[in-house]
């Protein structure tokens, strides 16, 4: 007797699966123990988090589900068709255990100083991290799309958790709606796939080739880029970037750093599994969407912040600028695109900048949940004026996360930057070169400028930096380092690390 | 082939058939409650009009009609208008999918005549047809929702709330005491439903006489009747949501009621009592076939007729609820319940 | 023109015309009331195309639940058009409703233009719509089902069996946040 549902299935799905029994197990608790506390639900998520992270990273021996450092190239496919594993989702799927295990230290710390901690609040995190990998490893176009839902309506949650403030209701609102149209259109695209070729499996959808006149064809292509589209809203690159800088303002910091990490992560990995599949021929509308877009987003999110004197809209501006450099990959995603090298190169230089981005994304808004401490409408750089003093450990951390940014050379977004430009170089794409150079150079304006602020001896440094509170707690300060480092450190390791993703880029399909 | 021959026009023939039943039915309803409620008051009730009062319905007709039309100012006319029809009309839609009889072989004569070998008293047979039940009936909430917004009265509005507010919380367990049903049918369809039935109830089946008890409730909170009569109270709302409606408008919304009642009647006897169909040592019994099938369609109306005397006889003796209780019975007892029966169900069809 | 097609050009004019009133008109409980028109215009939509169990789900579960509750707030929040400002010129209105038509009739008639030249192309699975063949687990022999409940539950539960379940944990999700973003003294939630 065969079944429709299989052990199997649950082994190779096993980091989602770990993950939503932990957040059940939270919810369950909560209602059976009388006693229970937030501390252990915070343990439950971290042992949770450090499950997967260790079945993603080592497998699960014995059995199909293989991990980062066994190299199985096979891989496999559970529930029907419905998920994919191989090393290039668990590539991604590592670097959203990753992002999502070092910012639940900062929210433990953060929102218990802050009085919005609740159970909940870990629970969410499960749900987000389930639903990253489902839609980074889904197979089929519903199933990404249910990820992508099950990702994204925790973050309209807890972007209005600080419901005190009006700006974070503001937030939630302003992304609910706005990341709803750009799934809305994301489904119309879904629809049009199934239209034009009967199904959303998209190892069945997309080796089909059609002729370019037909019917199918058209409908497909149309279908295709609504549903990228989508996953450009959620990347927020420069047609889609409205919603970005009052989002990431309003949120509360730490929720502001899951947001710019984690969902770009899984964006990004999805949108390289859709891409691989393109029809020929479709990929050059493709390449030049991408280059306006791209050029759009560097040039919008390098100019937009000079003027800004807040400090999160100024990290949100640079995070329009970060997703335009991505998206210059996507370029070379397409199958039918002639060099197949350069492809895993692309891919790798991807892997690396998103790594890099997420790690340094999260240590500034971090950073600048600990500094503002929900008790100010918005950290300007006024309120950096004599932070070194202050608050030398905090200064340190924001001066990292800002010169890295700007890519100054040992730093990880320099090696990012270099991978990004190397691909685009041998491709022969020189005029984007040209402007990401140049884009990145004006960028380097104002994150100098954080970094000028946070050091230089101003007059008047007792006027707004006393209220400033010591950096604190012992899971925040040791995420914080170990970021840090690893922010100082992964560019000496990039090649190593570069390789590394090249190997899980040959086992894309 | 003649005109009478054709598909159509014996769905006309069959609409018309049934719409003069309903509407009849309906019209004479409110005549047998109020006679039974002088009954059980100990009053005579109407009884001038005709034999027994047998012509009140007619004489209230052309009451209704005769009467001056008025409309609140500041109403929204349209919507005004709008809600006693969609009333009538979603009670009148729900009629087209009932199965009135089973399906009859025609003798040879009427074969010849009519052009078709069977005949079915049922409108249409949709696809999933206790579904389309109650999707339709669910669309009646609006007829109430929107004459209560557009009167432009408080207290028609309030009471509107209230009524669509109880009708959504136990349209959940009334469709859930559906499953049970469904699950040991494997059906949807009225017709498989009730041929199912034909030598045991739903009723004497352990999911079904658990179901059977839920149903029973929802149904009675559903029609907005006595024990949960809230959007109707008369010490706090006048007379609910259609208080600014009179003349034929209000009739409408009065026949649609009493239509909804018949309707909710013949639908607890299709699910739970097995409809027009006989058991096979009743059938066995009567040798003819035409007597079989009278005997199964007056007894199908006989099963009907009794849930329409239940809700009558129920509105007078039972009290109202508050409306705490009345929500408190709805989400925390009814719908946990029949979760529970339909996980049981699923046990009993599983096990069988 | 035969009958369905007929019946298919009418239902495309509701659906069109109550879309628009839905953006368009200035009452927000007509707005609301036209949103019915066109969930109930889409359900007869689908029993067109013969899915009539996906047109009695939508008129349940859209019309006769979600909707109910949107018509709800409305009217209890009591905003009349006399509340809602002015919020762009007549001569706007008419241009963005001119932009709009302009744009879906063309989209209708590249689509339908479509349609015609696409009828008899191949598709990927080349299955006839409402059929589907399955396993029986127990017996393992297979049946070819047809009928539009028993296809589309083989549908979500075995193909769709992951997303379907995982729609349980969204909807979960969304109940949480719910309660807890509406809920007024949040410590009282432990």
């Amino acid at each position: 007797m065969e079944n429709i549902f299989k052990f199997q299935d649950l082994i190779l799905s096993a980091p989602q699966m770990i993950l939503i029994s932990g957040a059940l197990l939270i919810l369950l608790l909560q209602v059976i123990l009388p006693g229970f506390r937030k501390l252990l639900a915070f343990y439950i998520t971290l042992i949770s988090l450090f499950a997967s992270l260790y079945f993603v990273t080592f497998g699960i021996p014995g059995t199909a589900f293989y991990g980062l450092l066994s190299g199985n190239p096979e891989g496999g496919t559970a529930f029907q068709g419905n998920l994919r594993l191989n090393g290039y989702i668990q590539h991604y799927s590592f670097l959203i255990l990753l992002a999502l295990t070092i910012i639940l230290f900062f929210i433990k710390r953060v929102f218990a100083e802050q009085k919005l901690e609740l159970a909940e609040v870990y629970q969410f995190l499960l749900y987000i991290g389930a639903g990253s990998i489902f839609t980074v490893s889904a197979n089929d176009l519903m199933t990404m799309y249910i990820g992508l839902e099950l990702s994204s309506l925790p973050f309209f949650i807890l972007a209005a958790w600080d419901r005190g403030r009006a700006t974070a209701t503001e937030a939630a609102v302003k992304y609910f709606f706005l990341s709803t149209i750009g799934i809305a259109f994301m489904l119309l695209g879904i629809a049009l796939v199934y239209g034009g070729s009967g199904s959303t499996m998209l190892s069945e959808v997309f080796p089909v080739v059609f002729a370019e006149d037909s019917f199918s064809y058209k409908l497909l292509a149309a279908g295709w880029f609504l549903i990228i589209g989508g996953f450009l809203v959620k990347i927020a690159v420069v047609p889609f970037h409205g919603w970005v800088a009052d989002v990431y303002d309003g949120a509360p910091s730490v929720i502001t750093a899951a947001m710019a990490s984690i969902v770009k992560i899984s964006a990004v990995g999805a949108v390289f599994r859709i891409l691989q599949f393109m029809q020929p021929d479709m990929h050059m509308i493709l390449n030049t969407g991408i280059i306006i877009f791209a050029v759009a987003s560097m040039v919008y999110g390098n100019m937009a912040p000079l003027n800004q004197n807040n400090l999160k809209r100024v990290f949100a501006y640079s995070s329009i600028a970060h997703a335009g450099y991505i998206i210059t990959m996507f370029m070379f995603f397409p199958e039918s695109f002639k060099a197949i090298s350069l492809r895993t190169e692309a891919s790798s230089a991807l892997y690396f900048y998103i790594l890099t981005y997420a790690l340094t994304t999260i240590l500034a808004f971090a950073t600048i949940a600990y500094l503002e401490n929900g008790e100010e409408r918005g950290l300007t750089f006024d309120h950096l004026k004599g932070l070194s003093k202050k608050n030398p450990f905090a200064a340190f951390l924001l001066s990292v996360s800002a010169l890295s940014f700007a890519g100054i050379p040992p730093l990880a977004g320099f090696f990012g930057k270099l991978f990004l430009l190397k691909v685009l170089l041998s491709a022969g794409y020189y005029y984007l070169a040209v402007v990401m150079i140049v884009t990145s150079l004006v960028g380097v304006y104002f994150y100098i400028r954080i970094v000028f602020y946070a050091y230089w001896d101003f007059e008047d440094e007792n006027a707004t930096s006393g209220m400033l509170p010591p950096f604190r707690g012992i899971f925040a300060w040791s995420a914080a380092i170990v970021t840090a480092v690893l922010v100082l450190g992964l560019g000496f390791y990039s090649e190593s690390i570069f390789n590394f993703a090249r190997v899980a880029s040959e086992l894309i399909q | 082939m003649a005109w009478y021959q054709t598909e159509i026009f014996w769905v006309i023939v069959k609409v018309a058939v049934i719409l003069f039943v309903i509407l009849t039915g309906g019209a004479y309803y409110t005549l047998a409650e109020r006679r039974w409620a002088a009954f059980f008051q100990m009053r005579l009730g109407p009884n001038r009009a005709g034999f027994w009062g047998l012509l009140q319905p007619l004489a209230d007709g052309i009451k209704f009609i005769l009467k001056m039309e008025t409309f609140p100012r500041n109403a929204d006319l349209f919507l005004f208008m709008l809600a006693p029809v969609i009333s009538t009309v979603t009670s009148l839609m729900l009629w087209g999918a009932i199965p009135f009889t089973p399906i009859i072989e025609l003798p040879e004569a009427a074969q010849k005549i009519t052009g078709s070998k069977s005949f079915i008293l049922q409108v249409s047979n949709p696809n999933a047809g206790v579904l389309y039940m109650f999707a339709v009936s669910s669309l009646a909430v609006y007829g109430i929702l929107i004459a209560g917004w557009s009167s432009n009265n408080k207290y028609s509005l309030l009471a509107s709330v209230r009524a669509t507010a109880q009708m959504i919380s136990y349209e959940l367990s009334l469709g859930l005491s559906i499953i049970p049903i469904i699950l040991m049918t494997g059906s949807l369809d009225l017709y498989t439903i009730i041929e199912t039935q034909k030598n045991s109830w739903f009723l004497f089946t352990l999911p079904g006489f658990l179901a059977f008890w839920i149903f029973l409730v929802s149904i009675f909170a559903e029609s907005n009747r006595m024990p949960f009569d809230l959007a109707e109270a008369e010490s706090e709302l006048i007379v609910g949501y259609h208080t600014e409606y009179g003349g034929f408008k209000f009739a409408f919304f009065m026949i649609s009621e009493y239509m909804n009642l018949i309707t909710l009647s013949l639908l607890a006897a299709i699910l739970f009592l097995g409809g027009w169909t006989l058991p096979d040592f009743i059938s066995s019994a009567i040798s003819n076939v035409w007597l079989q099938h009278a005997a199964g369609i007056g007894l199908f109306l006989l099963k009907a007729f009794f849930f329409v005397f239940l809700f009558v006889w129920v509105r007078w003796s039972v009290p109202r609820f508050r409306y705490d209780q009345l929500m408190d019975i709805g989400w925390k007892v009814m719908l946990p319940a029949s979760l529970v029966i339909v996980f049981i169900a699923g046990i009993y069809v599983y096990l069988k | 023109m035969n009958i369905p097609e007929i019946l298919f050009y009418s239902f495309t004019f509701i659906l069109v015309g109550s879309a628009f009133g839905v953006v368009f008109h200035r009452n927000p409980v007509k707005s609301a009331m036209f949103l019915v028109l066109f969930f109930v215009g889409l359900a007869a939509m689908y029993a067109l195309l013969g899915a009539e169990f996906m047109a009695t789900l939508q008129v349940l579960v859209y019309v006769g639940a979600i909707m109910v509750l949107f018509l709800f707030v409305i009217m209890l929040i009591t905003v009349r058009d006399e509340a809602l400002l002015n919020m762009s010129s007549n001569a706007g209105r008419t241009v963005i409703i001119t932009v709009l038509v302009l744009a879906f009739s063309l989209q209708f008639w590249v689509l339908l233009g479509g349609f015609m030249k696409a009828k008899g192309e191949h598709v990927v699975n080349g299955a006839a719509p409402y059929s589907t063949e399955v396993m029986n687990y127990t017996t393992g022999e297979k049946l070819l089902i047809t009928g539009n409940a028993e296809v589309i539950s083989y549908a979500l539960f075995e193909k769709y069996l992951l997303p379907f379940e995982l729609i349980s944990l969204v909807l979960l999700v969304a109940v949480l946040g719910g309660i807890l973003l509406t809920k007024h003294k949040r410590e009282t939630l432990q």
